[in-house]
C-alpha cells in the first residue's frame, strides 16, 4: 500500500452550459483523502459530466474548481495525473486484447502492469487476457474499466456508475475494494443505486 | 513520455491493422484511382507537365481518403475519451503523425510503380525518387493536425479535401513543377525542393504541435 | 447619441475618395480613364489582407487567452470581411485584366494568390459551418486559421516561380509604363485610407451586432 497522498478538492458554484442550457449550475462542494462522496441526480442532470470535469478532461462553463496535494495547488493536467476514472461513456479499442489494453494503459500513465493484472485476476478476468475486448460482454468489459480505473494506484478515484452490468460477484468486489482503498483514496461515485451510494460517506445531489 | 509515445505508435499500428477494412480500403483507393488514369489515358502521350499533375493528383487525393481514418476512428469508436483521460495530446499527435507518414508512405510504394509502368513513363532517376518521397512526407506531416480537426468537425472526408487544399498548394505546386522538369529531361533543382517541402513540413509539424491541444481537449 | 470614433471620419473621407478618384485625378497616360478603377481596386485588395491580417492575430490572441465568445466574433467577422474583400478585389481585377491584358483570367501571380485566398476563405467557411453545434467551434476554427497563416509565407516564396507576371507594380517598380503622378498617388493615398476606415467601421457594427447576439443568448439561457 503506497503512502497516502493528502488531497482536498474544492468545487465552487461549479456549472456547465451546454448548448442552449445549462445541464447544472452551482455545485458545491470539498472532499479530501479518505472521504467518499457519492453524486446523485435523475437521468440527465448531469452526473457524468460533472465526474468528466472532476477528471479533467472537461472545462467547466462557470464557478470554480481546485485541487491541492499537500497544500499545494495542482494545474488541471496534474490533476488529470492522480485521477483514476471509469465511466459508461468511456469505450475500449475492440480491436486490442484486454492483456494488451492493460499494457497500452499502464505504459501510457507511466506505471508498472502489475497492479493492473492482479486487479485483473482479483476482477476473475485472468482467462480472459488474451481476448480481444471486442468479444467482452458488457460487464467483462465494466470490470476491466474498474481495474484500468486503479491501474496507477489513484489517489482520487472516480466511478461514474461503477455497479452497471456487475453481476452479485462483481459488485462484492467492487465494494471490497472501495472499503480497501477508503482510508489512502479520495473516493467519488456518481450512482442512483442505493446500495452504491451507501458506500459514500457524503453526498452531492444534483436536481 | 518516450515511452508513453512508444506505446501509442505500437497501439496505433496494432488497432489499424488487425482490423484492416481502412487500411485496405486506402490502398484500393490509390491502386483503382491510378489505373483508371491510365486506362482513360489509354496509352496515348502526354505531355511531363500533365503526367507530374496526374501524379500528384493521385498522390493528394490518396492522402484525403486514408489519413483522416486515424483520428476519425478514436471520434467515432469513443476512444478518444481514453486517450484524454491516460496520455498527454503530444503523445497523441506524435503517433498519429507516424502513422499517417508510413501510411501515405505505403501508398505512395503502391501508387508510383503503377503509374510509372501503366502510362509508359519510364523508369525514374533518384532524383525523382528524392522528390517523391519528401512530397509525400509533406503532405503526410502536414494534413495531420487537419486530420484532428476533421475529426472533431464530424469527420466528413469531403471536409478534409477541403480545409487541406488550401494548405498543401504550395506542396503540389513544387512536386509538380519539379516533376515536369524531371520528365522533360532538364536539370531540376531537386535539393531545392525538398530542402522546401522539409522547411514547410517543419513549420507546420512545429505550429500543429502548439495548436493540438487545443483542437484535441474537449469543451 | 454615440460617441464618434475616429472610423466614423468614412463619412467624409469616402466621399472624398470618390471625388478625388472621379473628378480631380488626371487619366493615366496609357490606359485613360480605365485607370480610375484603381483607386477602388487596389484598396480593397488591401482590406482583404489587412482583415486576414487582423482575424489571424486575433484567432492567435484568442487561443492564448480567454475562450470569450466576442473574442471569437473578433477573428469572424475580420474573416467574413476579409472574404468579401477578397471577392471585390477578384471581380474588380477580372474587369480590368479584360479590358487591359484582354481577358478576364490570366493566372498572373497575384490572380493564383487570390484564388488560394478565397479558396482558404470557402475552407474556413466550410469548417464553420461543420463546427455550428460543437462547443469548441471557437478553438478549433482560430485553430485553422493559425495553421492556414502558417502556410502563407510558403505561398509568397513559390508562385511568383511558378507563374510569371504581368501585374504593374507602380509603386516599387519605376521602369513599368504606369506611373503615379502626384495627383493620382494623393487621391490613391486618401482612397486606401478611406477604405481602411470602411473596414474598421464595418467591422465595429459586426462586433456590435455579435455582442447583441450573444448577449441574447445568454438570456435565454438564463431563463
Amino acid at each position: 500500500m503506497k503512502k497516502p497522498a493528502n488531497i482536498l478538492l474544492t468545487a465552487d458554484g461549479l456549472s456547465k452550459r451546454y448548448g442552449s442550457g445549462w445541464i447544472f449550475r452551482g455545485v458545491s462542494f470539498n472532499a479530501r483523502t479518505g472521504e467518499s462522496l457519492a453524486i446523485t441526480g435523475p437521468n440527465g442532470s448531469g452526473k457524468s459530466t460533472l465526474c468528466e470535469i472532476l477528471a479533467g478532461v472537461r472545462r467547466e462553463s462557470a464557478g470554480a474548481l481546485a485541487c491541492t496535494l499537500d497544500g499545494e495547488p495542482l494545474s488541471a493536467a496534474q490533476r488529470r495525473a492522480l485521477v483514476g476514472f471509469a465511466s459508461p461513456r468511456l469505450s475500449l479499442y475492440g480491436d486490442l486484447t484486454a492483456g494488451e489494453t492493460v499494457s497500452f494503459v499502464c505504459t501510457s500513465l507511466g506505471a508498472g502492469e502489475g497492479h493492473a493484472r492482479d486487479l485483473c485476476a482479483r476482477m476473475g478476468l485472468e482467462r480472459h487476457m488474451g481476448k480481444p475486448v471486442r468479444h467482452f460482454s458488457s460487464g467483462m468489459r465494466q470490470r476491466l474499466k474498474i481495474a484500468l480505473a486503479l491501474a496507477h494506484e489513484p489517489s482520487v478515484l472516480l466511478l461514474d456508475e461503477p455497479g452497471m452490468n456487475l453481476d452479485a460477484h462483481g459488485k462484492e468486489v467492487l465494494a471490497s475494494i472501495v472499503h480497501e482503498l477508503l482510508p489512502s483514496t479520495l473516493i467519488i461515485i456518481a450512482t442512483n443505486e442505493e446500495s452504491e451510494a451507501g458506500l459514500c460517506s457524503g453526498r452531492v445531489s444534483l436536481a | 513520455m518516450l515511452r508513453a509515445t512508444r506505446a501509442h505508435i505500437r497501439k496505433d499500428f496494432t488497432v489499424e491493422f488487425r482490423s484492416r477494412f481502412a487500411v485496405s480500403v486506402a490502398a484500393a483507393f490509390a491502386a483503382i484511382t491510378t489505373l483508371s488514369v491510365s486506362l482513360a489515358a489509354g496509352g496515348a502521350p502526354l505531355a511531363p507537365l500533365v503526367h507530374a499533375i496526374l501524379y500528384w493528383i493521385i498522390v493528394f487525393f490518396s492522402a484525403m481518403s486514408g489519413l483522416a481514418h486515424i483520428f476519425t476512428r478514436e471520434e467515432e469508436e469513443g476512444t478518444s475519451l481514453l486517450l484524454r483521460l491516460v496520455a498527454p495530446p503530444e503523445a497523441v499527435f506524435t503517433a498519429k503523425l507516424v502513422f499517417n507518414c508510413a501510411m501515405l508512405f505505403a501508398l505512395a510504394v503502391i501508387i508510383t510503380p503503377l503509374y510509372l509502368f501503366f502510362l509508359n513513363v519510364g523508369l525514374p532517376g533518384p532524383g525523382f525518387l528524392a522528390l517523391a518521397a519528401s512530397g509525400t512526407f509533406a503532405i503526410a506531416a502536414s494534413s495531420t493536425v487537419l486530420a484532428a480537426i476533421v475529426a472533431r468537425a464530424g469527420g466528413k472526408a469531403a471536409l478534409f479535401t477541403v480545409i487541406s487544399f488550401p494548405v498543401l498548394l504550395p506542396v503540389l505546386w513544387i512536386c509538380i513543377s519539379t516533376t515536369s522538369t524531371i520528365l522533360l529531361g532538364a536539370d531540376a533543382d531537386v535539393a531545392g525542393s525538398a530542402l522546401f517541402l522539409l522547411a514547410f513540413s517543419g513549420a507546420l509539424v512545429a505550429v500543429s504541435y502548439m495548436l493540438f491541444e487545443h483542437i484535441w481537449s474537449e469543451e | 447619441m454615440r460617441a464618434l470614433r475616429p472610423h466614423h471620419l468614412v463619412h467624409l473621407l469616402m466621399p472624398l475618395a470618390i471625388v478625388l478618384a472621379f473628378a480631380w485625378a488626371p487619366a493615366a497616360d496609357i490606359l485613360g480613364e480605365t485607370s480610375r478603377i484603381i483607386y477602388f481596386h487596389v484598396p480593397v485588395a488591401w482590406i482583404s489582407v489587412l482583415a486576414f491580417a487582423v482575424a489571424g492575430v486575433c484567432a492567435v490572441l484568442y487561443l492564448r487567452g480567454a475562450h470569450d465568445p466576442l473574442r471569437e466574433a473578433r477573428f469572424h467577422n475580420s474573416m467574413l470581411i476579409g472574404s468579401y474583400a477578397a471577392l471585390l478585389a477578384t471581380v474588380s481585377g477580372s474587369m480590368w485584366a479584360r479590358l487591359m491584358w484582354g481577358s478576364y483570367w490570366n493566372w498572373d501571380p497575384r490572380e493564383t494568390s487570390i484564388v488560394a485566398l478565397l479558396l482558404g476563405c470557402v475552407a474556413y467557411l466550410a469548417l464553420r459551418a461543420a463546427l455550428e453545434t460543437n462547443p469548441s467551434r471557437g478553438r478549433i476554427s482560430a485553430a485553422y486559421l493559425v495553421v492556414a497563416m502558417t502556410a502563407m509565407p510558403f505561398f509568397v516564396f513559390v508562385v511568383p516561380r511558378i507563374y510569371p507576371s504581368l501585374h504593374p507594380d507602380p509603386l516599387i517598380n519605376p521602369d513599368l509604363k504606369i506611373r503615379l503622378d502626384g495627383e493620382m498617388r494623393a487621391a490613391l493615398l486618401c482612397s486606401a485610407v478611406a477604405f481602411t476606415l470602411l473596414y474598421l467601421y464595418i467591422f465595429s457594427i459586426m462586433q456590435r451586432i455579435s455582442r447583441i447576439t450573444i448577449t441574447l443568448e445568454e438570456r435565454a439561457h438564463e431563463e
